[in-house]
């Protein structure tokens, strides 16, 4: 069973939110990424479907890594739980000087001595805009 | 620590371990090739080929669902044709589309190596050379760093200081030496590192052929560091996804027409998206290899020369 994230958008509280499946940073703004846990169970059909998941531990935290090809550039944060009565969403800042390569996210959760990695599912576009716009 | 196929030790494009220069880049960018300045207005590179814009540049009007098991194709799964799209778009091309850390070892060739030490790199386009040197086939006990790492480097015998390697048509795959410089102080490389590696140079110009004896270490590929990869490139892997989503929804559209007649009354029923899909294959077809030659040539991946 995968365990996947999938990140949000317009969040406004544990109800009101969209969930995306692509998502565009532009270079040089700052953002607040939010994202959900899932897990993937079977449905009554026997189909997989994803369901969200709470983490059970006593102690839970999430990383989330930005990875790069160059060591200067690979970020790592600890995300904070925004809403308490959902812990399923999870936020992380980015900030204007973050480098982020195209997918490069991961997200680790621990769960007192529980390790779970998840696939990031959004795929996550970098742009630059205007004369920031560099070539390959 | 870094994403990278082996666990070697991670890469910092900006300085080695031991404070010397790090990658040396290219002269200008691989796309547009040489490229260091242009006007605004026109995106020659974008992000990644994501499945929405897929969905709009290649499949407008598709239906992306199967007519026998009404099974519908979500963006996870165009996701995976991009990505297997990606894939044998760079085994068509020999072209890597992220970039990408490789390390050859090339052989010592006395011809080459009288011609400014004339590197030819069987992949292209080099974006920035991390290390080139001259090591030994050795792995244990050389003290390198990444010994006993999957994939560990020999004994590093010289390195040839970065200030030195010319990158002037690395986008190419050709790399030289050349230690024409004002003054080494000038350049900051310690002398001993130039009084050492002047000797070994002199003397091995003396020598025969001799194989895998340059080892270089660098990043190729057309996209950028942060995913950002030429417009044509997303064409052609666009136009590869078609083909391979094509080739499961065709069959299923393979009745093209029927009748049903009952004495004197009669009704046909034709569909013509059998050929419509057949059409758009057709094209993509045409459109991916045409691409894909053009890139070839670009990138210079069409041909190989050398001497024997």
């Amino acid at each position: 069973m995968r365990n996947v994230v999938k990140l949000l958008d317009n969040v406004n509280d544990i109800n009101t939110f969209d969930e995306v499946e692509e998502f565009t940073i532009i270079r040089g703004n700052s953002y607040n990424l939010c994202f959900r846990l899932f897990k993937e169970k079977k449905d009554c059909n026997g189909e997989p479907t994803l369901q969200r998941y709470i983490p059970i531990g006593t102690s839970n935290s999430v990383q989330v890594q930005f990875d790069n090809l160059d060591v200067e550039y690979c970020i790592k944060r600890t995300a904070t739980k925004p809403y308490p009565s959902d812990s399923s969403i999870w936020c992380i800042p980015i900030l204007p000087q973050d480098q982020l390569m195209f997918n490069g996210m991961r997200v680790t959760l621990y769960e007192d001595s529980k390790v779970t990695n998840f696939i990031v599912e959004t795929d996550i576009s970098t742009e630059d805009t205007g004369d920031r716009r560099r070539f390959t | 620590m870094v994403k990278r196929i082996d666990d070697a030790e991670p890469i910092n494009l900006g300085t080695n371990p031991d404070g010397s220069q790090g990658s040396k880049k290219s002269i200008g960018g691989t796309w547009p090739e040489k490229a260091i300045a242009a006007a605004p207005g026109l995106n020659r590179i974008e992000p990644f080929l994501t499945p929405s814009v897929f969905k709009k540049r290649f499949l407008f009007g598709i239906p992306l669902y199967s007519p026998i098991t009404k099974e519908k194709l979500e963006v996870k799964d165009l996701k995976d044709y991009i990505q297997r799209a990606a894939n044998l778009f760079e085994l068509e091309t020999k072209v890597s589309v992220f970039p990408i850390v490789k390390r050859f070892r090339l052989p010592f060739d006395p011809n080459m190596y009288r011609q400014f030490i004339y590197l030819e790199i069987p992949e292209k386009p080099v974006q920035e050379v991390i290390n080139l040197s001259i090591t030994s086939a050795s792995y244990q006990g050389t003290g390198e760093i990444n010994e006993n790492k999957r994939y560990p480097r020999g004994h590093e015998i010289y390195r040839v200081p970065n200030e030195w390697v010319d990158m002037s048509n690395a986008s190419r795959g050709i790399i030289n030496v050349n230690p024409l410089n004002p003054s080494f102080t000038a350049i900051n490389t310690s002398s001993s590192i130039a009084a050492s590696g002047a000797a070994i140079m002199q003397f091995i110009g003396q020598t025969g052929w001799v194989p895998a004896y340059w080892n270089i270490e660098m990043v190729i590929g057309l996209g950028s560091m942060e995913g950002n990869i030429p417009n044509v490139v997303n064409e052609a892997i666009g136009a590869q996804a078609t083909i391979l989503l094509m080739d499961n929804l065709i069959p299923q559209y393979r009745i093209v027409s029927q009748s049903l007649n009952i004495d004197g009354l009669g009704q046909s029923v034709s569909d013509q998206l059998y050929q419509l899909l057949q059409d758009k294959r057709d094209q993509a077809k045409e459109k991916f290899d045409k691409l894909t030659n053009k890139i070839k040539m670009i990138t210079s991946s069409k041909f190989f020369s050398g001497n024997v």
